[in-house]
């Protein structure tokens, strides 16, 4: 019986020991490598946006990993280029799954590459996470897609009512077309309609036009009150510019994608006035902590003073250590990442609070902003 | 408010950028008839050469100038060190298409990386407009196309068509070998058409690329312009044929975005081109069944 007792109590101080001996080699250890792919638009029409994300995301990496916000884990991001093309991107995706294993990949910052991405990333059971994709179809793209971006179905609409709320009657719109502007004019003509209002000409352009002059005397000849533009920004500034040498006076309208500096150059006075939604919490001017050192850090990075596709790849990073620090398998999977932000509590991100429905989409409110004195301010 | 009266100005300007680039490209073309896409690269660098020259310069104008002399000097530079040994060595026109095109992606790449993928404006602020009769707007680069067209067509014409310069040129490009026997200065001739070629076609992407945004693929169009109104001109008549399809171009171009909008007036030029192309590939094989 003695024997026995002095069997039991040497294996357990063994096992005290063995559990000792793990936990300190755990806390010691090494912290475990995990791979994150990134597709962004480095090249081609949106090469500007992606640009500007890919410098937010190597911010957030330094930061992340300097103060090990991601737990134990050392986040290495592969970023591959889609070109905007949805044929690039799929293959830039393909990359990522099949070189780096990645169970998680962030991008892209174009609706028409995230769409395209989705059914592969869907049978691949990987996790996309858009910074700024805001087609409507993304809400039905597949359990594994995830965007931080509002639906264009907000934007859109929200800018159609403002339209009608402003007294405008009649507007015409000039949109580019692809997924985003295609999406994003059919629902302000929607929601305009629906006030009453009445849209007196629809045209679309490609993504590489420069010369909008034909259109827009044609949309002059109609006498709007209002030309919303559904574009980017350097496609925004060339329309605006050229319709102010046509001597139009008529109220410009834009998308969030006008907010960048290289706007307000490229469009010169012909900015001066134009109305735009913002569908991000993020204010560059902001005395949040979380924020202020963002924009510090980044302005002492790179010189300028960062956007909404900063802020938005920043918080999608960071999103992504967060989800990485809390998944407890050593090497999680897209499921583990799928299940974390199914059932996470809100991410307080510097472009507001994340949180997502069951589609994976998030809501956020939208604000109005203005070209005031050549910068952009909040529209009273 | 009618549109008519501001479409034919649009029309107009358009047709004095095209015209400019259609000269300059039947001057390469005269060189070495083939679809030379080297004459791109001055429409591609033109608005970045002013770029880079306006710190140094006192305004926007003498960069403008120096640009465009800078232009017919690489054209000639581009003669003596490019063209001329090619066109030594390869005769195959399909080669040559594949080796200048080549050319043309490696500058816009080049280009890409040294100024990046953005777009950018080369005239800072707006360089104002003129109000004419029937409510009709013109910006000052609009004024400056039309106004140049009108000067350089007549005396292109007059050049290529009446003086000695111009009939020497055109015997360089109708036979080369003939022309040297007879004592025409042949390699002068195509460096000079070089030159003068790279000039004009800089100075139409100068007019085009004040009023829109420039990225490193521009000028891919405006050429294809030129050589669609080349293509489209017989032998005969190159001159006042190619400056005629190159107004047709612009017309074409406004009345398929007055009827199907932009989206669709981008494709004419093409279309234009690969219809002309089946019929001369047509004609050539009813000719060749009749011998």
């Amino acid at each position: 019986m003695k024997t026995r007792w002095w069997i039991i109590g040497a294996l357990a101080v063994a096992a005290i020991a063995v559990l000792i001996f793990y936990l300190a080699q755990g806390k010691n250890s090494k912290p475990r490598h995990l791979d994150i792919g990134v597709i962004f638009p480095l090249s081609g029409d949106a090469a500007a946006y992606g640009e500007k994300g890919q410098k937010a995301i190597q911010l957030a990496l330094e930061m992340s990993n300097k103060g090990r916000a991601c737990g134990d884990r050392d986040l290495a991001v592969h970023i591959e280029d889609s070109a905007a093309s949805p044929v690039t991107g799929v293959g830039a995706f393909q990359k990522l799954a099949a070189g780096n294993h990645t169970p998680i990949v962030i991008g892209d910052i174009v609706s028409a590459v995230t769409l395209a991405v989705a059914p592969v990333a869907e049978r691949q059971k990987i996790v996309l996470l858009s910074p700024t994709s805001s087609a409507p179809e993304i809400t039905s793209a597949g359990e594994y897609i995830y965007r931080i971006w509002p639906s264009d179905l907000a934007e859109g609409a929200a800018m159609g009512r403002l339209a009608s709320d402003r007294g405008f009657k009649r507007v015409a719109i000039l949109y580019m077309n692809n997924d985003y502007g295609n999406a994003i004019s059919g629902i302000f003509g929607k929601a305009f309609s629906e006030r009453g209002g009445q849209v007196v000409w629809e045209g679309g352009y490609s993504a590489d036009t420069t010369d909008f002059r034909n259109s827009l005397t044609r949309i002059r000849g109609v006498a709007p009150d209002a030309l919303y533009i559904a574009g980017y920004f350097a496609d925004t500034a060339a329309a605006i510019r050229q319709a102010r040498q046509l001597g139009m006076q008529q109220q410009f309208l834009g998308t969030t994608a006008i907010e960048d500096p290289k706007f307000l150059s490229l469009a010169g006075s012909a900015a001066e006035g134009m109305i735009y939604p913002l569908a991000t919490g993020f204010d560059a001017a902001s005395r949040r902590q979380d924020v202020h050192l963002f924009v510090t850090q980044f302005r002492q990075r790179y010189g300028t003073t960062p956007g909404w596709v900063e802020a938005s790849s920043y918080d999608a990073f960071n999103l992504v250590c967060r989800a990485s620090a809390q998944i407890s398998a050593a090497s999680p999977s897209g499921d583990d990442y799928r299940h974390y932000f199914d059932q996470m509590p809100a991410f307080e991100g510097v472009g507001g609070a994340i949180k997502f429905d069951k589609n994976g989409d998030v809501l956020k409110p939208i604000v109005f902003r203005h070209v005031i004195n050549g910068r952009f301010d909040y529209l009273k | 408010m009618s549109a008519t009266p501001q479409l034919v100005l649009n029309v107009l300007a358009t047709f004095g950028v095209y015209s400019l680039a259609t000269l300059g490209f039947l001057l390469i073309f005269s060189v070495k008839p083939f679809f030379n896409f080297s004459a791109g690269v001055p429409v591609l660098l033109a608005p970045y050469l002013v770029l880079a020259l306006q710190p140094f310069v006192p305004g926007p104008a003498v960069a403008i100038g120096l640009t465009v002399l800078l232009l017919a000097l690489l054209g000639w530079a581009f003669w003596e060190a490019g063209a001329e040994p090619l066109f030594r060595r390869i005769h195959s026109d399909t080669i040559l298409l594949i080796v200048t095109l080549s050319l043309y992606t490696v500058v816009s790449s080049l280009i890409a990386l040294l100024f990046g993928q953005q777009a950018i404006s080369i005239s800072a602020e707006d360089l104002g407009y003129v109000r004419l009769p029937l409510a009709v707007q013109a910006s000052s680069a609009q004024v400056a196309s039309i106004s140049v067209a009108i000067i350089v067509v007549p005396a292109f014409w007059s050049f290529w068509s009446r003086s000695l310069a111009g009939l020497s040129l055109r015997a360089a490009a109708d036979d080369p070998f003939l022309a040297d026997v007879v004592g025409v200065p042949v390699r002068k001739q195509a460096a000079i058409a070089y030159a003068a070629g790279f000039m004009l076609l800089g100075a139409a992407s100068l007019m085009q690329a004040t009023d829109v945004n420039v990225r490193p693929d521009f000028g891919f169009a405006l050429v294809v312009v030129a050589m669609v109104a080349v293509a489209a001109a017989p032998a005969t008549a190159r001159v006042e044929a190619a400056v005629l399809a190159s107004f047709v171009i612009a017309a074409g171009e406004a009345i398929i975005s007055l009827l199907l909008g932009d989206l669709w007036s981008r494709c004419f030029a093409l279309g234009l081109l690969v219809t002309l192309l089946i019929a001369r590939s047509a004609r050539r094989g009813r000719v060749r069944r009749l011998v």
